[in-house]
Parts: structure tokens; sequence; C-alpha cells
């Protein structure tokens, strides 16, 4: 049984790697992730502007059939017009800008704008999104309460009901949120690791 | 680093490549294979402190990314499972392969996954011990293992030869 062993061990050792497979398949490999990344980030923003594009218009038709309102009313829509401008500017800024590819000269600047545009983004769901989110809620808030505050309806509700619409729209958001800090987790932060160690490999 | 990875690939990629093939049967998934344990192997080798042996390392990276790769390709699993179930199919993934390495191969195919490790590594000339440590084990149960899978592979071959 040995010799047999010994002879499949000869059979066995005989296969070799394939010689085409080396170190510039990884940087290929790398590559591939970035374009996806890229593709995937310029089809979000086509949509954020496309839903930002309409709803910005049927805001202000809403506002301009509704009867006359309080002062509250009008502040909280001037803010939530403001806040969606804002996004919304950020956002066709972002879709204007070139592609990477075309704005770096070589491998090693491309990794590094690629590592600062990802830890960009990841900020953004950090830190800029629950302000975001905050300050919707808010404008939303007073809004309604400026709408409640004209109507005939008992008290109590007139205070509870933006609070509870608060509440559910902070929910959501915070669900959102949490759901894009994990899918980054599992995309984004490995792409960072793997091109951190890529700059240190194309430094050196 | 590049030139560190470049090294550690050179010396132990054939090594790296068997057990890929002991991982998956056709030799085209086996090549996809090898390329995400490179690509794994790189990623990992920043956090390699030394505490094991370069050797037990690089093979459980291997041992890993299979595992996640054969989850992941579940149509490869159930080409594996038709190969086990028919034998004779094999020769149309093997036209050009040598007929003897063929065979080894199918036979250790029909194996249960871990023991395709043990026999990979055990074939590969690592010592109990490193396969004990591959696998987290102990060196008498590698040793008991492999004298069942020499066993069980020696007749399957014959079973697979005589079939033909």
């Amino acid at each position: 049984m040995e010799d047999n062993m010994n002879f499949f061990r000869k059979e066995w050792i005989a296969q070799k790697a394939p010689q085409q497979i080396g170190y510039e398949m990884i940087g290929g490999k790398v590559a591939d992730q970035i374009e996806q990344l890229d593709q995937k980030l310029r089809k979000e923003n086509r949509w954020i502007i496309i839903s930002f594009s309409i709803t910005l218009p049927i805001l202000i038709t809403m506002a301009s059939l509704l009867p006359a309102q309080p002062l509250l009313f009008y502040v909280g829509m001037a803010g939530l017009y403001f806040q969606l401008s804002i996004f919304m500017a950020f956002f066709v800024n972002r879709r204007l800008k070139k592609s990477r590819t075309a704005t770096v000269s070589d491998s090693q600047s491309f990794v590094a704008s690629t590592i600062s545009q990802l830890k960009y983004n990841k900020q953004i769901t950090d830190k800029y999104m629950p302000f975001y989110a905050l300050f919707l809620v808010l404008f939303i808030s007073l809004m309604q309460i400026g709408v409640f505050s004209t109507t005939t309806i008992p008290l109590s509700l007139k205070v509870s009901m933006p609070i509870i619409v608060a509440l559910l729209l902070g929910l959501v958001f915070w669900a959102g949120i949490r759901r894009k800090k994990e899918k980054d987790a599992l995309e984004i932060d490995p792409m960072i690791e793997d091109l951190e160690a890529l700059a240190v490999q194309l430094k050196a | 680093m590049k030139v560190k990875f470049e090294n550690i690939i050179r010396e132990h990629q054939d090594r790296l490549y068997r057990m890929c093939r002991s991982a998956v049967f056709d030799p085209q998934y086996a090549e996809d294979l090898y390329q995400e344990v490179l690509i794994n192997i790189w990623k990992a080798l920043k956090r390699f402190r030394g505490e094991a042996s370069l050797t037990t390392y690089l093979y459980r990276i291997v041992i890993n990314t299979a595992i996640t790769f054969n989850r992941k390709e579940k149509r490869r699993s159930q080409a594996m499972e038709k190969i086990r179930r028919l034998p004779q199919q094999v020769d149309a993934f093997t036209e050009q392969a040598d007929q003897r390495l063929a065979n080894l191969n199918q036979a250790i195919h029909q194996l249960p996954e871990e023991e395709r490790w043990i026999i990979g590594m055990y074939l590969d000339s690592l010592s109990y011990k490193e396969i004990a440590s591959v696998l987290g084990s102990n060196t008498n149960y590698v040793g008991v293992k492999i004298n069942r899978i020499k066993k069980k592979l020696e007749k399957l071959i014959k079973l697979n030869t005589n079939g033909r």
C-alpha cells in the first residue's frame, strides 16, 4: 500500500500552478472592484437626483394649493427646500465629476484618490446622514405643527401627531443609516483595507 | 511587501494550487479558487505575526477560502455531486490530462471534504503534526484518518479503473 501511496504522491506533486496568475492579477481584481463600486455610486446618484427633482416641485405645488398657513409652516417648508436643494447640488456635483481614471496620472495617485473617495463616502453616512435626518424630521415637524395649529382638533392630538410622525420618520432614518453602515462594513471597509495595502506596496 | 508576497507565492504556489485541486474537481474552477486564494493571502499577509508556521497559515487560508468558494458556487457542488455518482463522466473534464492523475483526482473528489484536505496535505508531504495544526486537531486523529483514507483511496481508484 505504501508503494502505491508513493506512486500517487509522485502523480500528485506533478501538478503545477498556472504561471500566468501572479501579483498583477491582484491589482486587476482591485481595479475591477473599484470600477463596480464607481458604477454603483453613479447609479445611486442618478436615482437620488431623479427623486429629489420630483420631490421639490411636488412640495412647491402642494404649498401653493394650500390656503394661507401660519408662519411656522412656511419656516419648515423653506428649511426643507433648502436642505433638499443643498443635497441635490451635492449629488449633481458628484455626478458631474470626471471619472477618476481620467483625472489621475499614475496608479499610486489613483489608489490614493480611491481611498479618500471611499473614506469620504463613509464619512457621509457616519457623520452627515444623522444630521440630515435630524433636520428633515425637524422641518417636517414644524410644517405639521403649523398646519395643526389652525385646525379645530383637540389639543392633545395637535401635540401628539407631529411627535408621532417625527418619531416614525426618525426610526425609518435610523434603520436606513444602520443598514447602510452594515453594508459599508461588508463592502467598503474591506476595500479600503485592500487599497491601503496596495498603496503601501506601490510606495515600496 | 510586494517582494515578500512574490517570494512566498513563488515558493508555495504549486502546493497551494494542489490544495485547490483537492478542493475543486474542475481544473478551471480550481484556477479561479487559486486566484482567490492568492488574493486572500495577499490580504492576510500583513496580519501574519508568525505565531503559526507560514505553511500552516497558508494552508488554513486555502481551506477557508475553498469553503467559502464552494458555498458560493452551488452549481459547482451540484456538479461535484454528479461526479461522485457518475465517475465515468470525468472524461469530459480531463480530455488532455494524464489518465492516472485524473484517476487520482477523481478518487480524491469522491472523499468527504475533510478527508480531501487531509490526503491533499499528506500527498504534499506535510507531517502529521503540520496537518493537525492546519486542521486544529491532534496528530493521533490525523494518523488514524490517513490510514483509513489511504485504504479508501486505493479502493476507489481500483473501482473507478475497473468501471471504465
